[in-house]
């Protein structure tokens, strides 16, 4: 069964319909444009290009952070699979899903007022090894500047809120929960958003063997002095259905960029978790979608996958108008560092990354074939993880 | 609820507002485009379809019956769609290359072997809710919402589908 959804689910951009039939039809029909309608709703085409220059900015933040959002991290710590599965799989509670949608949109509306003083302050690389090739070189700095912001922005990945209270703040009495939400960055400075929120129960169904709550909440997410509108839904499901069994989770989380809403950064997340003749599957999937009026500017979809004591990420970030880069990170049982296959702009690449520490120094090796390598230091200036047996 | 945010789109555009086009196309496209796809088994000709569907039915507006089922509205119209090129397709390609038509390179874009397995074996209700469910990604509430039918009918017929493309692909794996 799970093999049929997968093989569905991976074939599904080959089945679905072009995003060009749409465009046809609105043709046809003598609809305006999405960029008309923008700068018609935001003051003239001056506001479009300003707009616009906004959303090419955050569409590369997004790629560079969302690339590796909170997974590639855990992957590349030498935990047990099973260990690094149990991070997610802790996020159980309805609960537990929103602190985790707000801190991951939150890390990310954060993140961008601090992306430049993080590049400047500690992300210094050695000189790359000489013996790669110009093309390899620039995937290493690519995919370099991806690690280093993820490590800055999630350090090591754990999320913790403070106790769940009533607002003190009288302006936000009309939420009935207040929490903190913290984490650590590369420089070890605590970084934290303020939820204040209310929860609904928005239904329970129950219906022969199957079980199904949604539960919604609306409220602010403070991040770095701003107040964004956020809401987000969930809903859960579970079959059981004699020996087999399985269950759903889908979380949405939405925070507003603006008063008018016009522009939000969506991410919604996907947990399944199937048990099949004794042997346990489970699949995570996360997608961070930038809107802006009604029209997505980039998708970042994030699956996360184990089976049979494989690791798998899958990363594809989708820019409108442009080619999709696509990165697949693989790990089996025991290996320490990942292989990596990936298609970026337009090309195919494969190579390795291992975490390696030699004299107390930490840094990422890439392995590309024919021997190529490059040390890239993981770290300057501060300790991150020391060794990273430690992590775990 | 759903509906009746696609009923003001609806009365958006009546009032001649194509701005309401993109989101009523979003939550009503992927229904039509399964509904012809099942039928014409090609993914170029169902984007047709789908394309003139819209069309048609965007510009005949004052036909549709508030209140009534906009989606279903627009399915009827695409499966005719899809019918008429059927038909006309067999008036001019012999049965044996549609029936094989990868074989003989008379499809225009064949679809992957799990899809054309799925439109063969499954019945109309079924292929449309696996495909909602696990291609289009809806939730089988929305799907419940969308064919109008209990979500414990949707559940039922999702892992009818899902059994009925495994034991087959499985035989054929064995074969």
């Amino acid at each position: 069964m799970k093999d049929i959804k997968k093989m569905l689910r991976e074939q599904a951009p080959d089945v679905l319909p072009d995003e060009s039939v749409k465009e046809k039809i609105r043709l046809q029909l003598g609809a305006p444009l999405p960029q008309e309608q923008a700068a018609l709703a935001h003051g003239g085409t001056k506001a479009l290009s300003s707009k616009k220059t906004w959303i090419a900015l955050a569409a590369l933040f997004l790629a560079a952070v969302l690339f590796v959002g909170l997974l590639l991290p855990a992957l590349l710590k030498k935990t047990p699979a099973s260990g690094i599965l149990n991070k997610f799989d802790s996020i159980e509670t309805t609960e537990d899903f929103y602190l985790y949608g707000a801190a991951s949109v939150g890390s990310l509306l954060s993140a961008r007022e601090k992306t430049a003083a993080l590049s400047t302050k500690s992300l210094a690389y050695a000189s790359p090894a000489a013996d790669l090739t110009d093309g390899e070189q620039q995937i290493v700095d690519t995919v370099n500047g991806y690690l280093s912001l993820v490590e800055g922005l999630l350090g090591d990945g754990s999320i913790e809120h403070s106790q769940i209270t009533k607002p003190a703040d009288p302006a936000y009495a009309q939420y009935s929960y207040y929490t903190v939400i913290r984490y650590k960055d590369l420089l070890e400075e605590e970084v934290s958003y303020e939820l204040y929120y209310n929860e609904l129960l928005a239904g329970v169904e129950q219906e022969d063997d199957e079980t199904e709550e949604n539960y919604d909440i609306e409220g602010i997410l403070v991040v770095e002095g701003t107040a964004y509108e956020v809401y987000g839904s969930r809903e859960a499901s579970a079959e059981q259905d004699g020996s087999e069994s399985e269950s759903e989770n889908e979380l949405q989380f939405t925070a507003y960029l603006n008063a008018e809403k016009t522009q939000y950064l969506r991410m919604e997340q996907k947990t399944e978790l199937e048990t099949e003749a004794g042997s346990q599957e489970s699949e995570q999937e996360f997608e961070y979608t930038f809107v802006s009026d009604g029209t997505w500017q980039e998708r970042t979809q994030v699956k996360y996958e184990q089976e049979d004591g494989e690791l798998e990420l899958e990363i594809t970030v989708e820019k409108r108008g442009q080619e999709k880069d696509e990165l697949r990170f693989r790990r089996e049982n025991g290996q320490t560092g990942l292989d990596v296959d990936a298609k970026i702009g337009g090309k195919d690449v494969r190579f390795t990354i291992e975490i390696v520490n030699e004299n107390g120094n930490t840094f990422y090796r890439y392995r590309f074939g024919d021997d190529h390598s490059s040390d890239t230091d993981r770290y300057e200036g501060h300790r991150y993880h020391g060794n990273d047996d430690d992590d775990d | 609820m759903k509906s009746a945010k696609l009923e003001k789109h609806i009365d958006a555009l009546r009032a001649g507002d194509l701005r309401a086009f993109d989101a009523l196309y979003e939550q009503t496209n992927r229904t039509v485009y399964f509904a012809a796809l099942y039928i014409v088994r090609d993914k170029m000709y169902a984007e047709d379809i789908l394309q003139e569907t819209y069309v048609r039915a965007l510009r005949s507006l004052d036909s549709y019956t508030p209140g009534t089922n906009f989606t279903a509205w627009l399915t009827r119209i695409a499966k005719n769609l899809a019918l008429n090129h059927v038909k006309s397709a067999k008036r001019t390609i012999p049965t044996d290359f549609q029936e094989d038509s990868y074989k003989y390179g008379t499809q225009e874009t064949h679809l992957p072997y799990v899809f054309d397995v799925a439109a063969k074996v499954l019945s109309e209700e079924e292929y449309n809710i696996l495909m909602l469910c696990h291609v289009a990604g809806y939730k089988r509430r929305e799907v419940a919402q969308m064919l109008q039918m209990p979500i414990g009918t949707v559940t039922w017929k999702n892992n009818e589908a899902l059994k009925k493309l495994k034991k087959v692909l499985s035989e054929e794996s064995e074969a």
